[in-house]
């Protein structure tokens, strides 16, 4: 069980230099947006526009001209580079889960005090270098690629004069691009730049498989009809969206969730998916031994970082889908082998 | 906490809150960019919402003469519906579905024999009593139009995104022909000498018989062709978005020369003038190009500081020349240096300027029209084009 560890000087000093870095950062911000050196949509496309959109055309390019296809490498490069957020989601998840019960300790304790529970709450995170925004910063810093793949798709397929104009200013002037337009909007069967109700439906039920499949059991009653609201919740609004999004960007979160759900199952199993058994065993049952590809049991209670590393890593990568939740079960895991988290 | 399910819960909110938010702002529908066009005094002008006023040209009101107020009915059925008859989810950004009632333009009112024509984005044609605004005929080419239209010989020809330039009868709207590109028409076709001239997204230009429709000649370039052709002296001068300008025998599809030096996309209509192509570009910079060798003329190209969407005008002698962050500027035609100082209508410019020989009338994006002196750039007067419906 991991012990709450009060906040040391050198922890307040690097808290303090970061906070500083952050506000300088926001002054220079301000500065440059306020005075009119840069506009934010002019960021915006420098930094997740342009470089999505360019990258989409020239896959395009290299794949005969295949639109989809270049979704489908699209999304597995954005999966590979959002990997390092996915994997500080992974860690602050397991860190939360261990505290669980030390949080429902603190929660029976200061029933009565609010501002007391609150700074023992805050104090038990900051002794487990962990957060909210730990957790929820990467979920954030998702939705950028979203946003960005989105226009990127629209604006590529140029359905109007208006996206044709954007398109002009967000090509790059590299010759390799150069000709390649215009893209086939064309895939399989489906017209990757309207919304269509097949692949709506694929959406919502990866989402579906993927929050189950990275779920675990609740421990707490009061929180099942609430895990079973967002069951039901997340897959309809996606779903919903994506009947009038670009069947595009549900080519993305479709493959996006696949992805998911497919290192989820090698890391952790079915989850809360009740599923017949497979011919090849998920990771820690006894079977496993015998899998190649199943996680090493030692990696999780060698208690040194390195090791603690190669699991977050191979848990990590089953994020990034739309609807990725729960990792509780990878955390469970590593505590109840009598790993401490580190501090 | 992270792992409960109100949390959980939270997260997902926040997330389809972001989401939702964050598409809806990228979200800028289309507007399209309706232009204007001036005869015997009075301006037809199509609006952001989709009418069509004619106006009078001295002074922008709607009284006097002729002047008068239309907006096509939308029927289901007929083209392609926008705005709120079939307006979907988040669909904003596509083409097909816009947020106006009546549909989107992308060119400017055809006058020719007291009839008014125009196209709509909804793939309707319509042709109007220029005195009265009353509907003489319609046409739906179910397509969509992202041009202009031409007039020649009593026939009206139009491109449209299925890859086909049509041919209307002007009297009655019917079909003469049409001929299929490759890819999507979103310029205005040219007509010359009983030729029908038009690039497509196919990365060529045509030539067709005006009469049938026969293909006579195409020139491949290396980019998508979205410009309208001018046509002078049996040469054929358009740009293309392989960002080269190119000069063209009309008879036979031959290049006489290309220029090469833009950064970016040529989408505009040329001008020409006394042996003087100028070519306008998405890179900001307008070109005067030697009609005979395409050689610059201007010691270095005219840079408006954005990209320059809408054809330019020549008006008084004077070079007169919108970007799309609403900058108005007039260029001496020999030189290339400003006669006078810019103007910022504070909007942006993308519809094609108009002129009667001195007046230049400007559409910006805000549903404002602008008249300007030639001239000294002075501001005549200016008009807000009010929606029908407000």
């Amino acid at each position: 069980m991991p012990e709450t560890q009060p906040a040391s000087t050198p922890t307040v000093n690097r808290r303090g230099i970061r906070n500083l870095a952050v506000l300088l950062l926001i002054v220079a911000l301000a500065i440059i947006f306020g005075t009119g050196v840069l506009s934010i949509t002019r960021v915006w496309d420098l930094i997740f526009l342009q470089p999505i959109l360019n990258l989409l055309v020239l896959l395009s390019k290299y794949l005969q001209g295949n639109f989809g296809l270049a979704i489908i490498v699209l999304t597995i490069l954005i999966r590979l580079i959002t990997l390092p957020l996915t994997l500080r989601q992974l860690r602050s998840a397991r860190t939360m889960r261990s505290l669980q019960p030390k949080i429902q300790e603190l929660r029976k304790k200061y029933a009565q005090d609010k501002a007391q529970l609150t700074r023992e709450l805050m104090m038990l995170y900051g002794g487990q270098r962990t957060s909210y925004a730990g957790c929820l910063l990467p979920i954030l810093i998702q939705l950028p690629f979203w946003i960005a793949v989105y226009q990127s798709i629209v604006q590529a397929l140029a359905a109007t004069n208006e996206n044709l104009l954007g398109l002009s200013q967000n090509l790059y002037s590299w010759s390799a691009i150069q000709g390649v337009l215009p893209l086939n909007e064309h895939f399989i069967g489906l017209d990757l730049l309207h919304g269509n109700f097949i692949m709506a439906i694929l959406v919502a039920l990866s989402i579906w498989v993927l929050q189950k499949i990275s779920s675990q059991p609740s421990t707490d009653p009061e929180q099942e009809p609430m895990n079973r609201l967002m069951m039901v919740i997340m897959p309809l609004l996606f779903g919903f969206m994506a009947i009038g999004l670009p069947s595009g960007l549900s080519l993305f979160w479709i493959v996006s969730n696949a992805i998911g759900i497919l290192i989820q199952y090698r890391i952790a199993g079915w989850g809360t998916l009740k599923m017949p058994s497979l011919p090849f065993p998920k990771a820690g049952t006894p079977q496993a031994a015998h899998n190649p590809r199943a996680k090493p049991e030692k990696t999780a209670s060698t208690g040194n970082k390195d090791a603690e590393d190669v699991v977050s890593q191979q848990d990590g990568a089953s994020l990034g889908g739309v609807g990725s939740e729960g990792k509780e079960a990878v955390g469970r895991r590593t505590i109840s082998q009598g790993k401490k988290p580190r501090q | 906490m992270l792992d409960t399910g109100r949390t959980r819960f939270k997260k997902a909110i926040l997330t389809a809150a972001l989401l939702a938010s964050l598409i809806l702002t990228a979200c800028v529908g289309p507007r399209g960019w309706p232009g204007a066009q001036v005869a015997d005094n009075v301006l037809y002008v199509g609006t952001l919402y989709g009418t069509v006023l004619a106006l009078n040209a001295e002074n922008g009101r709607m009284y006097g003469n002729n002047t008068w107020e239309w907006k096509p009915t939308v029927e289901q059925g007929a083209g392609i519906t926008e705005g709120n008859v079939t307006g979907a989810f988040l669909s904003c950004s596509r083409g097909g579905v816009g947020q106006f009632k009546a549909g989107y333009l992308y060119g400017s009112p055809l006058i020719s024999n007291g009839t008014v024509y125009i196209g709509y984005h909804t793939g309707v044609v319509y042709a109007l009593d220029a005195t009265k605004g009353v509907e003489i005929w319609k046409h739906d080419i179910k397509s969509n139009i992202a041009a202009g239209l031409v007039f020649d010989s009593n026939t009206v020809y139009v491109g449209s995104t299925n890859g086909k330039v049509s041919a209307l009868n002007a009297g009655n709207g019917s079909l003469k022909w049409d001929f299929t590109s490759e890819n999507e028409v979103r310029g205005a076709p040219a007509v010359a000498d009983g030729i029908v001239y038009f690039g497509s997204l196919d990365h060529k230009l045509y030539a067709l018989d005006a009469i049938d429709g026969t293909k006579l000649w195409a020139v491949e370039t290396e980019g998508e062709i979205a410009s309208a052709p001018l046509v002078v002296d049996g040469v054929i001068y358009f740009g293309s978005f392989d960002s080269k300008f190119y000069a063209i025998d009309s008879g036979s599809g031959a290049i006489k020369w290309v220029f090469d030096k833009a950064g970016n996309w040529f989408w505009s209509r040329a001008l020409y003038d006394d042996g003087i192509v100028y070519a306008a570009s998405i890179d900001n910079r307008v070109y005067a190009l030697d009609a005979g060798n395409g050689t610059l003329r201007w010691p270095e190209p005219f840079d408006a500081g954005s990209p320059l969407k809408a054809s330019p005008v020549i008006a008084s002698g004077v070079l007169v020349l919108a970007s799309k962050d609403g900058k108005v500027f007039g260029l001496d035609l020999k030189t290339g240096r400003e006669k006078w100082s810019s103007i910022d209508l504070g909007a942006k410019v993308l519809s094609d300027l108009c002129t009667d020989g001195q007046i230049i009338y400007i559409n910006d994006q805000n549903g404002r029209i602008y008249a300007l002196d030639g001239e000294t750039g002075q501001i005549v007067w200016t008009e807000t084009l009010a929606d029908l419906d407000r």
